[in-house]
């Protein structure tokens, strides 16, 4: 019993300290903006003096140790003894990080070890500086600019550490991060005011079910009480699941702070000056998404800064601003979560786009292609139009997987970009993963769903209409339009065939990598609200499957993933 | 016995402590039939027991897989318990089959069965983990047998072996 009491308290602290940090996270960037500000200054203080006082009495020896020694720092921050310039903001940062990635290695194993050693000696170098300088002003005056010539040497030399390690430990980071993700139980903060909601709805039903069974004593005496009972439990039922889906939303806030931190890291390895602008924090979005999210977002950032803001010289040269800007917008909009990320770069060279990709026989030179066409050729696999490889922003891996990761989320991306002023993303989801509008249909004597978001259309065509070009693949003709069309249930790898008796046919038809595709199906039975259920882990490497719908009639149908079963459809096509 | 009255009883046993308290060596078994042939799974890992509902079949999985229902809004893997055994498959029938709920660490699996007979207490030294059976079924999952009077046995079954994760895996080769 008493190890268990002790664990609980183990993985309570955990999960504050992860708030926490956050927070810190956020008054350090603060602190660089306002190095001046005591008021940020006492908050990090206080944040880090209760994490070192619980990780200490929970037995998180070396998460103490370090809050310890980041606490002396900040007490000489505090005193004003030292300044928060670059050097000593990038240590806190990076002292941040080694936090986070100690609690998120506790969390897996309470006895894990990290090793603070690189973060410990930066945190010693700064204090030792402290102390010389503060030697040295008893006999010189300047002690500013003696600090400042100390600190500069081991600056130029972080620096240099800083882009060589930069994006490989980021993305270290991220994995634990996306590992715990999935097999830890993970945490919300709520407002009383929702739960006060769920409770007070359920109190409702419970009555409305109680005069239910009173009414049903007599059924014939009140029939008319039971059915006006019956609608008014539907009502309640409805706000139900709407209190009850709000409990998983957040505001966007968490996604921002961030997404800010990623723009301060790449702006400065980049060296190229960056203002951040946010609008609509307190937007409200599906928890899994702000988590999902991030990798998205810090991917199109990434891109932004390093492919679509210009050079400092360039910028003059354009008479732009030096400082570029990126913006930041949430907002709902017709039962959709929409986020706008817009730089005021250079935008999107559709020439290049063009050029590359003939070069790479992606387009037709009988064609011509409106922009939009080039630039959604971007999210294309393999298409990069980066001059050269960078660290930042990878080669060529990136918006493909940046489209089916929205595409998973059943959401998509819209890009709009004008030369020589800048370019917007606009990514729009449904407001919770686990709701969303879904096509039903059947295959084999089984009912699927997949999301509307997937499917361009529903296309009725007749056997005329198929050409068999070999044995694995057949295409449909309509007008001058030829559609690959696919065997969906081969792709599915499901065993039995399919039937089809009559002789109209039907295919869904979707995209995959910007190619139209016709997924053969039985037949479309309608279109349903999903409320999207989560299968056992034994499903979990099921391909193609993001989970279970439970249907009007209480059975279970499959809701599909396209964009994990992209390679299965272009293998049986 | 109907599911529902088998669920309560099956509740009932659990809250009831006593006899474990009496003897560590004392545990309780939901007791199941398969083929005329006895079986019986821990009690502590059950967790209802329910009427044979319309399965939705799943794609991909080895031929014991029968599918998922929709247990009161969660979505349960099903599976053969027959097939999964290594005996032949055969038609359930609907109005007798019983769908046995278990639990064990992460995973929420029911198995199928023709019917489930009663609970019953067996002390261990009753349990026998010598197995001279005449029947082939798969014996790893078999953690011991025991007489029950009348020349009849029960096979008890180790649900770690049985449902593990290993045991359930996707058949991972495309096509």
């Amino acid at each position: 019993m008493a190890s268990y009491d002790t664990d609980e308290l183990k993985e309570t602290f955990l999960i504050e300290c992860e708030e926490s940090l956050d927070r810190t996270e956020c008054f350090f960037m603060d602190l660089e903006s306002n190095p001046t500000d005591r008021n940020i200054i006492n908050q990090i203080f206080r944040l880090a003096h209760s994490i070192k006082g619980s990780a200490k009495s929970v037995g998180f020896d070396q998460l103490g140790e370090l809050t310890h020694a980041l606490e002396e720092l900040l007490v000489l921050l505090q005193n004003g003894q030292i300044q928060p310039n670059q050097y000593v903001v990038d240590t806190l940062l990076s002292s941040n990080d080694l936090l986070r990635m100690m609690t998120s290695n506790l969390r897996e194993d309470y006895e894990h070890k990290t090793d603070t050693s690189v973060v410990s000696k930066r945190i010693k170098t700064i204090m030792d500086g402290f102390c010389e300088s503060e030697v040295n002003s008893s006999s010189n005056d300047s002690i500013s600019d003696n600090g400042l010539t100390l600190f500069s040497e081991t600056e130029t030399d972080l620096i240099s550490k800083r882009t060589d390690h930069e994006p490989s430990k980021l993305r270290e980071n991220q994995r634990p991060m996306d590992r715990q993700s999935e097999d830890k139980d993970e945490f919300i903060r709520l407002s009383l005011k929702k739960i006060e909601s769920l409770i007070d709805n359920l109190g409702e039903q419970v009555i409305l079910q109680s005069s239910l069974e009173e009414a049903a004593k007599n059924p014939i005496l009140n029939e008319d009480l039971i059915s006006k009972t019956i609608s008014q439990l539907g009502k309640i039922t409805l706000d139900l699941q709407k209190s009850a889906m709000a409990l998983r939303m957040v505001p966007v806030q968490s996604l921002y702070q961030k997404t800010r931190r990623i723009i301060r890291d790449t702006s400065r390895s980049l060296g190229k000056p960056v203002e951040i602008m946010t609008k609509g924090e307190e937007t409200e979005i599906d928890k899994v998404f702000v988590d999902e999210l991030s990798s998205v977002v810090s991917h199109i950032i990434r891109n932004a800064i390093d492919h679509g803001i210009e050079n400092q010289e360039e910028r003059l040269e354009a008479r732009k601003p030096e400082r570029a800007k990126i913006k930041l917008n949430a907002y709902q909009s017709f039962g959709y979560f929409l986020l706008e990320i817009a730089d005021d770069g250079r935008g999107i060279d559709t020439k290049k786009i063009y050029q590359k990709a003939m070069s790479k026989g992606l387009l037709d030179d009988q064609k011509s292609y409106s922009d939009e066409e080039l630039i959604n050729l971007i999210f294309t696999s393999g298409f990069s139009t980066a001059q050269s490889v960078t660290d930042v922003s990878g080669r060529g891996v990136g918006m493909d997987a940046v489209l089916s990761k929205v595409k998973s989320l059943k959401g998509d991306i819209k890009v709009i970009s004008k030369p020589g002023i800048g370019t917007t993303f606009t990514i729009r989801l449904p407001l919770s993963i686990a709701i969303f509008n879904g096509i039903v249909f059947t295959l084999c004597g089984d009912r699927f769903v997949l999301p509307s978001t997937d499917i361009h259309e529903v296309y009725w065509f007749s056997e005329k209409q198929i050409s068999r070009i070999n044995e694995n693949k057949s295409i449909i003709t309509r007008g001058d339009e030829v559609i690959e069309l696919v065997d969906f249930e081969k792709s599915l790898g499901i065993k039995k065939r399919p039937f089809n008796d009559s002789k109209r046919m039907v295919s869904l038809i979707v995209e995959i990598n910007r190619k139209k595709m016709g997924l053969k199906v039985d037949d479309i039975i309608g279109q349903v609200r999903v409320v999207q259920k989560r299968l056992g882990h034994e499903l979990k490497e099921l391909r193609g499957v993001s989970g279970g719908a439970i249907l009007g009639d209480g059975e279970v149908a499959l809701v599909l993933n396209l964009s994990s079963l992209q390679d299965d459809i272009k293998n049986a096509a | 016995m109907n599911a529902r009255s088998l669920t309560e009883e099956i509740e009932s046993h659990k809250s009831d402590n006593q006899p474990s308290q009496l003897s560590k060596s004392y545990k309780k078994y939901l007791i199941f039939t398969l083929d005329q042939l006895q079986y019986g799974f821990p009690l502590s890992k059950i967790k209802e027991v329910i009427g044979y509902n319309k399965i939705t079949e799943v794609p991909q999985v080895p031929s014991f897989f029968k599918g998922i229902i929709n247990l009161r809004g969660r979505i349960i893997s099903i599976v053969d318990l027959r097939v999964k055994l290594g005996q032949k498959a055969r038609e359930w029938e609907p109005k007798k089959t019983c769908i046995i709920i278990t639990e064990t660490d992460d995973l929420t699996i029911g198995a199928i069965v023709d019917t489930v007979d009663e609970v019953m207490g067996v002390n261990e030294n009753e349990i026998c983990d010598k197995l001279e059976l005449s029947t082939n079924i798969d014996r790893s999952f078999i953690t011991g047998v025991t007489n029950t009077g009348d020349d009849s046995v029960v096979l008890f079954l180790s649900l770690e072996k049985l449902f593990s994760r290993d045991e359930l895996k996707i058949l991972s080769s495309k096509n």
